[in-house]
């Protein structure tokens, strides 16, 4: 600008353009949605509310010293206004993950959650399905007798598939079971011959997770084998030296990260690559390149992906960070965020804190669990928003008292879930959490958000050939959950 | 608000103006994670009362002044943030040998303004309000309006004539890569 230009031009222009650099995202709208719509419930979430939150009880207390009959009233009226809204828009069908890391053969190994649906891949029978509604795939028969589910992925709030094993005469036993009406019911439908590493060991050919692109296209998965469905899971090909410790399909990409062995011990070069969904051309993803590390973990939610490496103890502890890398197009480019679990304490007292997992929420925000190294204490939630280059971020605790857990699931920045003895659930970022309704789920081994509102847990109770699991659904961000079982 | 059509008509004007309100905000806060968070956190404040929000003449506008008014009053959302030394900082730099563009100018001088004098900018020059119509928004007089549109624009001429032309920077040696 020369410095005769009129200032209140100057303004009027730069103003305008420098607000043209800004868009609401369909993730940003989702996420006032929900938190809006979906507030704590009655009393949930500590002692924070402000005059609000003790008023109308104050005054309640008051009319009941008067008059009983009034307080019945009162509270029936205060509690139904506390509600949310009786109807609302059904949520468009998305992605959010919510794993544990794989890598790691000392915990449970659930992994991601839904994938986007890129449309039908053509030529493949269709059949029908339990609803009435056509099926892609095969038609699939009972569901095996004592089915236990390990992993879930969904690609829309109907269609949804289970990896699991069941009690067989001729191992591997690994089976797969497919919804198409939201988990009220379940068809058993071909797996690939691999043993399921989470209940069988990987002596051999093992499977750890599963992701559908769409009805047709599915990927099964472990550490040193990577199978292809194109058929809806009619027929399962391993492909040739495929492994994936991590898989997620993001934007019509399959991205996986490989290592090389079924062996982390003493660590693992990971790499990742991409291909078209559907396609056996794996293409490097350009990632910088990493050191030896003990796991890792992906998670995407819509065009959004992080990688988490978690790093080992073996050359140090100043070898043992993790590293998070961000891509926010789908895996094409990526920026090294570095640690995200900070130290807890300051000075030489302070102590270190190992990221356990990582999630990806509907709004793009990043959520990472960070567990103290010495065991003592309450885990960390750290959640980063905002764009690369103006980046939030909020530290919070996991509920004191409870153990650790690495099982974490974000509908959005805010709304947190984490599995520890029990599932706790947080509507401030991690300030307060407040253990799931006595009828919800308990510990989970998966949590999923397909959308802001609709999100899915695999909960999974007893051991041995006692263990069940129970796939719960919520449509209210973890509010209130409904059971379903494998039948 | 209980009523199913109420949020139906919540989810549209959320998805309808997110971005108009979203842009205002972004200009206020000059961040987009605070806009987010100011629009955010509006919408929650707005929401159990948004009968009385439709009701307004201009919903669109009594959401705005909401924002800029939760803007000033910092009511936004508390929290123990942090930020990290490994994490990625600053989207821009201001290095001083640098000729400051015009935008940059702008975003210095709103950014070194309070957040009151920041906002009558931003009503006036962006969203093109008449000083009455800042002033009712704002809870102050015109005449408050009108001193404070005229000192930034003062002090924005200041700046202009102050900053080296790039014809006046002298070449650097040692650049040649």
């Amino acid at each position: 600008m020369s410095a005769d230009r009129d200032p209140a031009a100057l303004l009027r222009e730069e103003l305008a353009a420098e607000a043209r650099t800004v868009t609401a995202s369909p993730a940003f709208t989702e996420r006032i949605l929900a938190t809006t719509q979906y507030p704590p419930a009655d009393g949930e979430f500590g002692p924070g509310p402000s005059w609000r939150g003790w008023l109308l009880p104050a005054v309640a207390a008051a009319v009941v010293a008067v008059l009983l009959a009034a307080v019945l009233v009162g509270t029936s009226l205060v509690r139904s206004d506390r509600q949310p809204p009786a109807s609302r828009t059904t949520p468009a069908p998305s992605l959010s993950g919510t794993p544990a890391p794989s890598g790691s053969t000392s915990r449970p190994a659930p992994s991601a959650s839904s994938s986007p649906s890129s449309g039908p891949t053509t030529g493949s029978a269709s059949t029908t399905g339990p609803s009435g509604s056509s099926v892609l795939g095969p038609a699939g028969g009972p569901v095996p007798v004592g089915f236990r589910a390990v992993d879930l992925t969904w690609i829309s709030n109907s269609d949804g598939w289970a990896l699991g094993t069941a009690p067989c005469g001729r191992p591997p036993c690994t089976s797969i079971t497919r919804t198409t009406d939201g988990g009220k019911t379940w068809v058993g439908i071909p797996a690939p011959r691999a043993t399921l590493s989470q209940t069988d060991g990987c002596a051999g050919t093992c499977v750890t997770g599963l992701r559908f692109a769409d009805a047709l296209v599915g990927y099964a998965f472990g550490p040193n084998a990577l199978y292809l469905t194109t058929d809806g899971g009619r027929t399962w090909a391993e492909q040739p030296g495929g492994s994936a410790y991590s898989l997620e399909i993001v934007d019509g990409q399959a991205l996986r990260v490989s290592g090389q062995g079924p062996s982390c011990a003493p660590g693992c070069t990971f790499s990742v690559q991409r291909a078209p969904v559907g396609s056996t051309d794996w293409q490097d993803a350009g990632l910088p390149a990493g050191g030896q590390n003990a796991g890792a973990q992906l998670s995407a939610s819509g065009r959004t992906v992080v990688l988490a490496t978690f790093g080992h103890t073996a050359g140090g502890a100043e070898n043992a960070t993790s590293v998070l890398f961000t891509s926010t197009d789908a895996g094409a480019s990526w920026r090294k965020i570095g640690e995200p679990c900070p130290r807890i304490g300051t000075g030489p007292s302070s102590r270190e804190t190992d990221t356990v997992a990582v999630t990806v929420a509907l709004d793009g925000s990043t959520t990472v669990l960070c567990t103290p190294r010495d065991g003592n204490g309450e885990q960390l939630v750290v959640t980063l928003t905002g764009s690369d280059t103006s980046r939030h971020v909020h530290v919070a605790s996991t509920p004191a008292g409870a153990p650790a857990g690495n099982v974490l699931g974000a509908a959005s920045a805010s709304t947190l879930l984490v599995s520890l003895d029990r599932l706790y659930r947080s509507t401030d970022d991690g300030r307060h959490w407040q253990p799931t309704g006595g009828d919800g789920p308990t510990a989970a081994v998966f949590i999923g958000f397909e959308s802001a509102s609709v999100g899915r847990v695999l909960g999974v109770t007893g051991s041995g050939e006692s263990t069940s699991a129970t796939v719960w659904t919520t449509t209210d961000a973890g509010r209130t959950w409904t059971a379903t079982g494998f039948r | 608000m209980a009523e199913s059509s109420d949020a139906t008509e919540f989810s549209e004007f959320v998805r309808t103006h997110s971005t108009t309100l979203l842009r205002s905000a972004y200009l206020l806060t000059g961040n987009l994670a605070a806009a987010e968070e100011l629009v955010q956190d509006t919408f929650a404040r707005l929401y159990p009362r948004w009968s009385r929000v439709v009701a307004a003449d201009v919903p669109l506008a009594y959401v705005r002044r909401s924002v800029t008014n939760n803007f000033i009053n910092g009511r936004r959302r508390s929290g123990h943030e942090v930020l990290f030394a490994e994490l990625p900082d600053r989207g821009y730099s201001h290095d001083p040998a640098d000729v400051l563009s015009d935008r940059e100018l702008v975003r210095r001088l709103l950014a070194e303004l309070p957040p009151k004098q920041r906002a009558v900018l931003v009503l006036r020059f962006y969203l093109d309000l008449s000083d009455a119509e800042i002033a009712a928004d704002l809870g102050c007089r015109q005449g408050t309006v009108r001193s404070i549109v005229s000192r930034g624009l003062a002090a924005l001429r200041a700046e202009t004539e102050r900053r080296p032309r790039p014809s006046d920077t002298s070449p650097t040696n040692g650049n040649l890569r």
